[in-house]
């Protein structure tokens, strides 16, 4: 059977879960992460580190640990720029430390530190549920839920379409290097090719759109009917625990949130 | 020495896959050459080395007294045009007039200068007509021309083009032979990829045939189309009229119509 | 005669131009007949493709005058997505054609069947049939992204195919192609006459037309110069003036005529030369 190779098999059951049940998953997540942030310790918010820490187990459990640690190492160094961009320039509070024209207020520290950690947080829900899923399955399964099947194919073809760009625009340098632009060196001699190079892709892309649309309609993508799918998404069974447990997590979070408060 | 020597050179992308494989040419200045081959065999991969978009990973390619390796791109492209295969890369101005100056404005030249070279890659190229159009008016096989006369109007001594012939009517064919003679007779040494074997046989001195990453044969268009072990190599076919001498048993060396008529009538 | 496309006095305009891109066309084709189309470049040749589809006016707008029969139904009367059954349209550019939402051969070839809803079963049945007969099976998993042109151009045929449609439209499908790319495509077209399709190729390569057309039409500024069987029309030296190449063995027959040899007819194709000349 052909059909059977186009199926997306897992083996891992966190990973196998349906994708609507792995967006709630990651909605649970920010909202916990914006939970514990809440939770300052010598005023930061330094439970987001061991909360991160149980992301990363998670990840681990749902069979991406190296894929995911890879990703997350760029995603952390985006967070070590904010927070040193932070700490060092937003003025208020006492001076923590000075060394030359350098210095640490507390007011930079702790936005430095939530800003960064929320980011890390909420990068690294997204990594676990791009690594898990791929676009098509979550596209599939929003269309099963009743979004229309035009915003599930325009989902679609944006992700193929930002790869694509990238494709064309490396090709584009090229061309416009071969008849002497300057396109490597300082920013400003970057910022002169931006034009020539811009102008292409753009055009490029929206010639292109005039076939593809065609193309579409050529398929039938216009017809009203109910639509076949060779793409299978199906649910695994355990999607009421996972989200049973989502909740409970979410509901202990924010009780003792409450109970911190009160006492 | 030759003007441009290409001295054992191979290129492989940094994922390893090797699309150039120790391949050596020596052209002259003043040659017309055309470059031919399916697709893959690394047409476009050396004569992107050429104009120094791309580096020899092995080997060196020098050009005149410029070893390629030493400048970039841009200052290869004042000796070395290169016409894309698809010019929609390149262009980005809203009139025909304005993309053809372009590169003599970078330069600095003088305004006398520069209506000198243009006016001279419009008449040529016939795109004197459309110096105010915007490019993307015109249909694809005509914008073509667009590209060709902006590096026309470069005066650069090596004019690479790139599948010029793709998607050209007669005119348009007409025209490029007539671009292609004139610039031999300035001097210019041309490069041409072509998939167009009657193109090929009626324009060119000297062909030379590429497949597998290797260049595989060199030589006149009765030399290269009447080596049928080249050309099963290449998987290359005869030009259709070199076929029919063949099949009639006349004319061991026939590639072009008028040679076919003289050995016929 | 099965008359499938009868255009009446057709005039087309695209939408802010000044002059129109067809002028006063009329013809009938039949059933099952491959047509040839050429002429120079904005001739019309596209246009002509465009209305044959019904994307002109619908999808370019513009003003058409004049009316236009498919299977002697006036286009006009054609309900949404009934036209891509009936009509297939394949581009010179093999690149935009790829739908960018499948990862797969085989799913970018079962994408028109999904949108028509037709059963799971079928489907499959029916890709894995058309994808033989355009020599793509062995690339059923592999990305379409990642094909050569003439692969990339036997997907879009074979994803067009797949509907079955009575009637192809190919416009300039191989000249972005190397020799081996077109050959593979030509191989399809051929299969395509066999299935009793009314084929309308655009192509400039003239050799290869005199081959597989059955008839052809000659446009020029818009205007139908010619249309008639193969060996009339290809033969026809003054044509060349007209800006429109002829096959190689037309023109070497036109030449041997000039020189003062007889010949009982020019040939077009290279058997055809090879019989002629053989006597001589």
């Amino acid at each position: 059977m052909w059909i059977e190779k186009f199926q997306i098999k897992k083996t891992n059951k966190i990973a196998a879960l349906y994708p609507i049940t792995k967006l709630w998953l990651t909605a649970f997540y920010i909202l916990g992460t914006l939970i514990v942030s809440t939770i300052r310790i010598h005023k930061l918010p330094l439970l987001l580190l061991p909360w991160f820490c149980s992301l990363f187990i998670f990840a681990s459990c749902s069979g991406i640990r190296k894929k995911f640690f890879k990703s997350i190492k760029k995603a952390a160094f985006v967070a070590i720029i904010i927070f040193l961009v932070q700490a060092f320039i937003v003025p208020g509070g006492e001076v923590l430390f000075r060394f030359g024209i350098l210095r640490i207020c507390s007011t930079g520290l702790i936005t430095g530190t939530n800003l960064s950690l929320l980011i890390l947080n909420i990068a690294g829900i997204f990594v676990w549920l791009f690594q898990t899923t791929e676009y098509k399955e979550i596209s599939r399964a929003l269309e099963d839920n009743g979004l229309n099947y035009k915003a599930c194919f325009l989902f679609l073809s944006t992700m193929q379409m930002i790869e694509l760009l990238g494709r064309n625009s490396r090709i584009i340098l090229n061309a416009q290097k071969a008849r002497g632009v300057e396109t490597e060196g300082n920013v400003l001699i970057r910022a002169k090719a931006f034009i020539p190079s811009m102008v292409p892709l753009v055009l490029g892309a929206i010639i292109s759109s005039e076939d593809r649309v065609l193309t579409l309609e050529s398929k039938g993508f216009d017809v009203n009917c109910k639509k076949t799918h060779i793409l299978n998404v199906e649910k695994t069974g355990n999607e009421k625990w996972a989200i049973c447990i989502g909740i409970g997590i979410l509901l202990f979070l924010l009780i003792g949130r409450i109970v911190l408060w009160i006492q | 020495m030759s003007y441009i020597e290409v001295k054992n050179v191979s290129f492989a992308y940094p994922n390893g896959y090797i699309a150039v494989d120790d391949i050596s040419l020596k052209i002259e200045k003043g040659e017309n050459i055309a470059i031919i081959g399916q697709n893959g065999a690394g047409k476009s991969t050396t004569v992107k080395m050429l104009n120094a978009l791309q580096y020899p990973t092995k080997g060196t390619i020098m050009i005149g007294d410029m070893d390629t390796k030493n400048y970039t791109t841009a200052q290869v492209s004042r000796v070395v045009g290169y016409v894309f295969q698809n010019p929609d890369d390149q262009i980005f101005h809203s009139s025909v007039l304005q993309e053809v100056e372009y590169g003599l404005r970078k330069q600095k030249l003088s305004e006398e200068q520069i209506k000198k070279q243009v006016e001279y890659a419009l008449r040529l190229t016939g795109m004197e007509q459309f110096k105010k159009e915007n490019p993307y008016n015109l249909p694809l096989s005509v914008r073509k021309f667009v590209t060709i006369a902006a590096i026309v109007a470069s005066d650069c001594d090596v004019m690479i083009f790139d599948e010029p012939t793709a998607g050209q009517d007669l005119m348009g064919n007409r025209k490029l032979s007539h671009i292609l003679k004139e610039l031999h007779k300035k001097g210019k040494t041309t490069i041409t990829i072509s998939h167009d074997m009657e193109f090929v046989a009626n324009n060119f001195k000297k062909i030379i045939v590429m497949a597998n990453k290797k260049v595989v044969g060199e030589g006149t268009p009765e030399d290269v189309f009447w080596d049928f072990e080249l050309l099963e190599k290449a998987m290359l076919k005869q030009p259709y009229v070199s076929r029919l001498c063949q099949k009639l048993g006349i004319g061991e060396r026939v590639v072009t119509l008028e040679q076919a008529v003289s050995l016929l009538v | 005669m099965d008359t499938i496309i009868e255009f009446k006095n057709v005039t087309y305009q695209y939408p802010l131009t000044k002059i129109p891109a067809i002028k006063n066309i009329s013809f009938q084709m039949e059933k099952g007949k491959l047509y040839g189309v050429i002429g120079g470049n904005g001739a019309g040749k596209t246009t002509l493709c465009a209305l044959i589809r019904g994307f002109a006016p619908s999808f370019f707008k513009g003003e058409l005058q004049g009316e236009i029969f498919i299977d002697k139904k006036n286009i006009k009367q054609y309900q949404n997505g009934e036209l891509s059954l009936k009509i297939g349209y394949v581009f010179q550019n093999p690149f935009n054609q790829i739908s960018g939402v499948k990862d797969s051969v085989f799913e970018e070839v079962a994408y028109g069947l999904e949108n028509f809803g037709v059963p799971m079963a079928e489907i499959e049945e029916r890709v894995v049939s058309i994808m033989k007969k355009t020599d793509i099976l062995s690339l059923a998993e592999k990305n379409p992204f990642d094909l050569s042109g003439g692969q990339q151009q036997r997907v879009a045929l074979a994803s067009i195919l797949v509907l079955e449609p009575d009637i192809l439209v190919i416009d300039e499908p191989t000249s972005q192609l190397d020799p081996e790319g077109t050959e593979s495509v030509f191989r399809v077209i051929k299969a395509m006459k066999e299935m009793k399709k009314t084929v309308i190729l655009v192509e400039h390569k003239v050799d290869l037309l005199a081959e597989y057309a059955d008839e052809i039409l000659v446009l020029k500024g818009g205007e139908l110069i010619r249309k008639g069987k193969n060996q009339e029309v290809l033969t026809d030296i003054s044509l060349m003036e007209e800006g429109v190449l002829l096959p190689q063995m037309a023109i070497l027959g036109n030449m041997i005529v000039q020189s003062g040899r007889k010949l009982q007819e020019i040939p077009i194709t290279q058997k055809q030369a090879e019989r002629i000349f053989s006597q001589f």
